[in-house]
């Protein structure tokens, strides 16, 4: 079966950039449209961010284009993409940085922004020299509005208030809000944070328009997404497929099954499990899995064998998300930090008696309780864990014996 | 009669000193770490009163009426000599 090819048409993805003329020679240049014109066209494609929120980007572009009389916007493209098991960005960049840069440009342009700020995941170097190498292609008029800034490593760093607060002040920890950044960002100006495949998917939008787009899709979002398959599969990596595209459909698309999974991680390490009976025929697409329960974030969709303990691998995410805390609200730094123990614990079956009622517990108490959303995402991950894990995490606290994996304790993680 | 106010916590300028529990008992609960848990939905009328001391003892002035933006502007932005965006 063949992958759907939008955003990621043209060249062969060999770790090589297409070159600006061979972009211009397949795309030709941006449409010459009126910030309303624009606007409207990504508010009829019901285009979601694509960053891990997915908030409506025509209703962000608008909230802008409202702010008129005062100082002129910033554009921020978000390259950071610190979910580590995502690769759909940096794979984007890397090959199709003229893609993102045009979306940039047509962001500022329609905004009538006078600066872009390209912030950029500075641990994927190849993303960030192909987008550096890319903006020395670009005309004069372009490069002086394009900006790269390499964020620090860190899950947080991505979050839209932290990328905010870096490009300001060299400080990648999140903000409280209000205000809210369509208002003051960036040196107080309204700024628009969007990630760099909602850019791409505004860059293709401008010049096909939003019929073309929701000709795409199977569900009520439309159009295509970038998504990164991990686990049993022959061909772990990105693809983009057709949003509602079932998950069995997508594993075809990576070449089939190399395992048996017995579980899903759908939209990153904030996302949710979902056992893989009740999520095989599941559309990927972000109504059909919220209606299920289920989030489609970052377009992560990572496959658990059925020989790996699920109870493992999330408290290894928990530490993961516990460490990647900024420190700054107490539910996140303590109750994250809690957390992480005390799954760590019922992994390495060595739990404390209360450690399951324990968890079960913190994650509704750190839910809603921070500057962001990261313990809200923390606590989603943990949850649906235990729910869909719940036979292993009793057996692993009260036989001592992990289920899938067969390890027994004295076992070490 | 005008609708109830709501509390709202500056959860990054907060660092759980637990006196807004000490000061409104009734409405506010600490949590294992010591931070505050607030109710849900408006604050009753006749909590009014606890519920206007836990803001003005708050040290961090963590605490506010949501409805005010004054979490990181005007007084309190001042009060603490910070801004979000610096």
């Amino acid at each position: 079966m063949q992958p759907t090819e939008r955003l990621l048409a043209g060249p062969p993805l060999d770790g090589r950039a297409e070159p600006l003329s061979r972009h211009h020679a397949r795309l030709g240049s941006l449409p010459p449209l009126s910030p309303d014109q624009m606007v409207g066209a990504l508010e009829a494609t019901g285009l979601l961010g694509r960053g891990g929120a997915g908030f409506p980007v025509g209703r962000k572009w608008r909230a802008i284009l409202e702010q008129q009389g005062g100082a002129a916007p910033v554009v921020v493209a978000n390259g950071a993409e610190g979910e580590p098991e995502s690769a759909k960005d940096r794979v984007l960049m890397t090959h199709r940085p003229h893609l993102v840069i045009d979306g940039a440009v047509l962001a500022a342009r329609t905004l009538g922004a006078d600066r872009v700020e390209l912030y950029l995941g500075r641990e994927h170097t190849q993303a960030v020299a192909a987008m550096r190498a890319a903006v020395e292609e670009r005309p004069a008029h372009d490069r002086r509005l394009l900006h790269i800034v390499e964020a620090p490593i860190g899950y947080v760093a991505g979050e839209s208030t932290a990328v905010v607060h870096y490009v300001n002040s060299k400080d990648a920890r999140p903000t409280t809000t209000p205000p809210r950044m369509s208002e003051r960002g960036v040196r107080n100006r309204p700024t628009l944070v969007q990630n760099v495949e909602s850019l791409a998917q505004a860059a293709l939008i401008a010049r096909h328009g939003p019929d073309w787009f929701r000709e795409r899709g199977r569900g009520a979002n439309r159009g295509t997404a970038l998504v990164t398959i991990a686990g049993p599969v022959r061909h772990e990596g990105v693809a983009e497929i057709e949003l509602g595209t079932p998950l069995a459909e997508l594993v075809e698309i990576a070449g089939g099954l190399t395992g048996t999974p017995q579980a899903v991680l759908v939209g990153g390490y904030f996302g949710t499990w979902a056992p893989i009976e009740a999520a095989w025929s599941l559309p990927l697409e972000p109504a059909s899995l919220q209606a299920a329960g289920l989030t489609f974030g970052c377009g992560l969709v990572r496959l658990l064998d059925a020989r790996s303990c699920g109870v493992d691998y999330s408290a290894r995410i928990m530490d993961f998300l516990a460490a990647g805390s900024a420190l700054q609200c107490g539910p996140c730094k303590f109750g994250l930090a809690d957390l992480a123990g005390a799954s760590g614990r019922v992994a390495a079956f060595d739990a404390r008696p209360t450690d399951l009622y324990d968890i079960d517990r913190w994650t509704g108490l750190v839910t809603g309780r921070g500057a962001c959303r990261h313990p809200d995402g923390a606590a989603q991950q943990m949850g649906t864990a235990m729910a869909v894990f719940a036979d292993d995490f009793a057996s692993h606290v009260h036989r001592r014996r992990c289920l899938a994996s067969g390890a027994m304790i004295g076992a070490r993680r | 009669m005008s609708e109830q106010p709501k509390l709202r916590i500056d959860w990054i300028a907060c660092n759980g000193y637990g006196v807004c529990e000490a000061a409104a008992p009734d409405l506010i609960v600490l949590d294992d770490w010591g931070y505050p848990i607030l109710p849900d939905g408006p604050v009753p009328h006749d909590l009014m009163r606890q519920a206007r001391k836990a803001i003005n003892d708050c040290p961090m002035v963590a605490l506010a009426w949501e409805s005010r933006q004054t979490l990181t502007g005007g007084r309190l932005g001042r009060l603490r000599g910070r801004r979000a965006n610096p």
